[in-house]
Formats: structure tokens, C-alpha cells, sequence
């Protein structure tokens, strides 16, 4: 009966927030685009729920949804359009040092093209090996190594240049 | 550990332990949201559901027809939106007691529209598929779960999809009698998606490891199931009057003629033509040649998250509609669709830019388009709401 595997998914549903908005959090760079990523996914996860909730690693296939979205909607036109009229969570420069750093950690994050940005999330934040970072990106171990040396690059040059990065974060994410 | 590797693990280092701050999110707005996309969605286009891009509260756009330029075709300029079109909303009658219902379909003419009693969460109610005929409420009496028409012609004839045991049937009411239509063997899903006013059916057979058939179901020969030839999985999702199938095929947009031979429209990869009228055909194309680093993301939802776009079949050409998620095309090429994001709904209707549909005048302001007649003048859809969902219909 619906009623019954509609719970199961509730259930499901309410565990997996805590691990699934950290996640968003850190690939958006901003908490309503987070927040949409996470309702998003736990829509795509209740359609299918009547399919995968046998799924031995549900955890697993619930952040392939996660991610699937995060990839797909930034190719979404208006995904562009809400960035700009989205004020981005930066702190510029008054808070304590830690959060100034992961400021402009975020914000650096938000400029890389998505793809490297959740490569180097997964690997180097989830510490998950290439393969697994692989299968959840539905690519080759060989693609997730060359996106990680470009995000790793393209990370560099835009830690070394921390003011651009401060007074450009809220309007330049066009790249998805 | 190599040096790349510990120099991004320590520069992410301050990621692992912030703050979240509170997110927007809801479970049980994804259950309503979902409930409503299992009657429409999955039974349109299966894996398609898994996109899932459409916000509840998405705006509603049409886009008129601007007559097709000579040179190479560039995309359409972003929808802006314009004030309201001239339409009138209206709810359509409920069943007594329900509290989630939506129209889904609506014949060319506009006199039938089919949706469906979504259920309740608190009663286990399984929902009911329903007809309205020039307003007049019927339920259509199909058994299992969340049945959903997907397609009305303009005789009545309702198709769509219905659950039972876990499993998605397809299904017909023609002449006031419900039938299911024959399956696939080894095919565990069927969606009839699509029903032209000669009676012929167009559907999906879902196959296991997501190969799909697209199927049609003729009306001279109501009992039998014919498959469509064409490359890898495929699935059908309109068909014209004469008899034109749209689809998609080795996740690329696909036309069938009406004598059965397929090709594939323009415009790449990962797309699938929804539907069609006349010379017209929408759906979603592809991404950009140049940013298809990103295209392998999207291989198991291929068919919603993409590039909206409207092909005209006999010049083989296809125009972006950028910001606009269309649901229907007409015979002039006119788009019913929704926008992504912004709070209001609105519809556009034949002018660029597009223009707002006007909201319901009690409760939330919103209005969520789902099918239009053959010249966009009748548009049904839904109201979503916290507490209930109710059915719409823009004359216009």
C-alpha cells in the first residue's frame, strides 16, 4: 500500500539529510541552491523509491542522484539566471580567520566548472577513491583523474588571486 | 599521499567541519511533489522522472510562433515575462473528499480533459484517473494505484498508465469501457503515452537495464502491440493526427513517419522529442558540442534536464527556447510551457515575449501548466498547494 512504503521513505528521507546537505552545501556554495539540490533529489528518490528501496547501497545511490542533479542543473539556462539574483553565503573579510578561509574556499569552489569542483569534493572532502568517484560521475577512472589535475589547477590560480575571488564570487559562476 | 593530493586535502580542510546553515527543504513537500510526477512523469518517459527539474510553482509559458528565418537559426532570446494574456482561469470540479487533483490532458479541441485524484497519504487511497467532458466530472474506472491519463483525443478516447503490483500498465477507456493494452513479453513497464484522434496509441515499453521499446497499439487493431524500429532503447511519446511519432531513440530525439521508418531530428545527444503537431515537434536536445565534457552526467536522464527546443520537421531545423520547459506545441508552432523557477506562474501564448497565464484568484498564486488543446486556447493543469492540489483550466 502506498501508505506504507511512503513512510518507509520518509524514514529513509529524514536519516539521509544530514549527510546529503553537507554535501549540497559544499558543491553550491550557497544555501538556496543547496537547498534545491536536496529538494530536487529527494524528489527524484521518491519516484523511484518503489525500485531501489531494496538497493543494498542506497546510501551510495542517493548521492548518485545528488550528484546527477547538481551536474545536470547547471546546464539548465535558468540556473544561470538565479545566480545572479542569488546573494551568495560570503563572508568578505570581517569574520574570524577560519571563516574568512573557508569563505574564500567556497567561493572558489563556486567559480570552478562544476564537474572539477565535484571531483576534487568527492576525492579530496569524501576522501572517496577514483573508482568510486567514477562510477557516481558515470565516467572513466581515467576522466576523473584528468578533471582532478585541471581542478587542481584551476583551483590554484584562483587561491592565489583571494581579492578577485572576493568581489567577483556572487556574480561569475557561469561556467555550468 | 602525493603532493597534489595532500595539498587539496589540506585546502579543503576547513570544509569538513562548517556549519551548515538551515536548508530549504521539505520531505513531505518532495512526497507531494513526487506523488504528482510518479502519475505524470513516469508514465510519460520512465528514466525521464529522474531529471526532475521542474519546481512545483514553476511558471507557465507559451511561446508564439515567429516565422522561421532564413539564416542559421540562433537561439531564442531569454523569456522575459510579459504581463498577463488574456485567459480565463477557472478550477475544474473535484471529487468530494480529495484533496490532490490534477488535469493532465486535454483533447485537440479542447472538449475532453482527463487528470487523475492523486490519493491520500492519510487514507492509503490509491487515487482515480477522471474525465471532464466540457466540465462535466467523470472517474474513469481503472484498477491500481495513481492511474494517470496521459493522452485524450477528440472523441474521449483516454490513455495512460496505472501501477499495479509495482508494476506500470497501460491502459485505454474508449466508448465508456476500460481496458488494459497488451504488454511486451519481457518488458515489466508499459506507459501508453499519446492517443490522435484516428485512435492510434503510442507508448513505452520499459525493459530491463533500461532498454526500452517504443511501442504503438493501432486502432484498427486495438488488441495488438507493434514495436518501432529503431536504434538501442526507444521510446515514443506523441503522435501527430496522421500519424507522426516522436520519441527518442539511443537517447537522441527520433520521428517516426507514419508508415514506421524512423530517423533521428537534429540536434545531437541526449534529447528526446515529447510531442507533436503538425509540422511542429518539442522536446529537449543535447548539450552544446563544445561543453560536452559534461555529457556523460547525463546518460540516465537523457530526456527532461536538457536543452528545451522546438524542431519544424520540413526544414529539419530546431530552435532553443531557452528558459522555458515546454509541455505542448501547437499546429503554428506556439509553446505551452513552464519556467524554471520564478514564484509566479505564468503561460506564454503565441507573442514573444512570453506572457503570464494568469493565477488562480483564490488561494496561491500559482499555476502549473500540464497539456493544451491543438491551438493552445484551452490549457489545463494544477494549483499546488500545501494542503491540497487543485485542477485548473485557462480558456484563452
Amino acid at each position: 500500500m502506498r501508505a506504507d512504503w511512503e513512510r518507509e521513505y520518509a524514514d529513509y528521507a529524514a536519516g539521509a539529510l544530514p549527510r546529503l546537505q553537507p554535501m549540497a552545501y559544499v558543491l553550491c556554495g550557497d544555501r538556496h541552491r543547496a537547498a534545491d539540490l536536496v529538494q530536487n533529489t529527494l524528489v527524484t528518490l521518491y519516484v523511484k523509491w518503489p525500485k531501489v528501496r531494496a538497493v543494498q547501497s542506497l546510501d551510495a545511490y542517493v548521492r548518485k542522484i545528488l550528484l546527477r542533479h547538481f551536474l545536470i542543473e547547471r546546464r539548465q539556462p535558468w540556473a544561470r539566471i538565479r545566480l545572479t539574483a542569488t546573494v551568495p553565503d560570503v563572508v568578505t573579510g570581517t569574520g574570524p580567520p577560519a571563516t574568512e578561509d573557508r569563505s574564500l574556499l567556497v567561493a572558489a569552489l563556486r567559480r570552478m566548472p562544476p564537474r572539477q569542483r565535484a571531483v576534487l569534493v568527492l576525492r579530496f572532502l569524501y576522501d572517496l577513491p577514483v573508482e568510486e568517484v567514477a562510477t557516481l560521475l558515470d565516467c572513466s577512472p581515467g576522466t576523473v583523474k584528468s578533471q582532478t589535475a585541471r581542478g587542481l589547477a584551476t583551483m590554484r590560480g584562483l587561491l592565489e588571486e583571494p581579492i578577485a575571488v572576493r568581489t567577483s564570487a556572487g556574480s561569475t559562476d557561469g561556467h555550468g | 599521499m602525493d603532493t597534489d593530493s595532500q595539498f587539496a586535502t589540506e585546502t579543503l580542510a576547513p570544509l569538513r567541519d562548517q556549519q551548515v546553515p538551515p536548508l530549504d527543504v521539505s520531505i513531505e513537500r518532495a512526497m507531494a511533489t513526487g506523488r504528482r510526477r510518479v502519475g505524470v512523469r513516469r508514465a510519460a518517459a520512465g528514466a525521464a522522472a529522474a531529471a526532475g527539474v521542474l519546481a512545483v510553482g514553476g511558471a507557465v509559458f507559451a511561446v508564439g510562433h515567429r516565422p522561421p528565418r532564413e539564416t542559421t537559426p540562433a537561439p531564442a532570446p531569454p523569456a522575459q515575462v510579459q504581463a498577463a494574456v488574456r485567459c480565463q482561469v477557472s478550477s475544474l470540479p473535484a471529487p468530494k473528499g480529495v484533496d490532490h487533483v490534477t488535469a493532465t490532458a486535454v483533447a485537440p479541441a479542447g472538449r475532453y480533459v482527463g487528470g487523475a485524484a492523486l490519493g491520500s497519504e492519510e487514507t492509503g487511497e490509491t487515487g482515480a484517473a477522471l474525465l471532464w467532458d466540457a466540465g462535466r466530472l467523470s472517474t474513469i474506472p481503472i484498477e491500481g494505484r495513481s492511474p494517470t491519463p496521459l493522452g485524450v483525443n477528440s472523441s474521449g478516447t483516454v490513455v495512460g498508465g496505472v501501477t499495479r503490483n509495482h508494476h506500470l500498465v497501460a491502459w485505454v477507456y474508449r466508448g465508456g469501457k476500460a481496458t488494459t493494452l497488451p504488454g511486451l513479453p519481457g518488458y515489466e513497464d508499459m506507459s501508453a503515452t499519446g492517443v490522435n484522434d484516428r485512435g492510434d496509441i503510442v507508448g513505452v515499453a520499459h525493459g530491463p537495464a533500461d532498454v526500452n521499446r517504443a511501442v504503438m497499439w493501432p486502432a484498427d487493431e486495438p488488441d495488438t502491440i507493434r514495436t518501432l524500429t529503431a536504434p538501442g532503447s526507444a521510446g515514443a511519446m506523441g503522435i501527430s493526427a496522421d500519424g507522426v511519432v516522436v520519441g527518442y531513440a539511443n537517447d537522441r530525439p527520433y520521428v517516426w513517419n507514419a508508415a514506421g521508418a524512423g530517423r533521428e531530428l537534429p540536434g545531437g545527444a541526449d534529447g528526446t522529442a515529447l510531442g507533436i503537431a503538425g509540422d511542429w515537434v518539442y522536446g529537449t536536445s543535447g548539450p552544446d558540442a563544445d561543453d560536452s565534457d559534461y555529457g556523460s552526467a547525463l546518460k540516465d536522464a537523457p530526456h527532461s534536464g536538457n536543452r528545451p527546443v522546438r524542431w519544424r520537421l520540413s526544414e529539419n531545423r530546431l530552435e532553443a527556447l531557452p528558459g522555458i520547459q515546454p509541455v505542448a506545441i501547437t499546429q503554428s508552432g506556439a509553446v505551452v510551457g513552464l519556467t524554471g523557477k520564478p514564484e509566479h506562474n505564468a503561460i506564454v501564448f503565441r507573442d514573444r515575449p512570453p506572457a503570464i497565464l494568469p493565477p488562480p484568484a483564490e488561494g496561491p498564486a500559482l499555476g502549473v501548466v500540464n497539456a493544451a488543446s491543438a491551438d493552445a486556447r484551452t490549457v489545463v493543469g494544477e494549483q499546488p498547494g500545501e494542503r491540497d492540489t487543485n485542477p485548473l483550466l485557462w480558456r484563452c
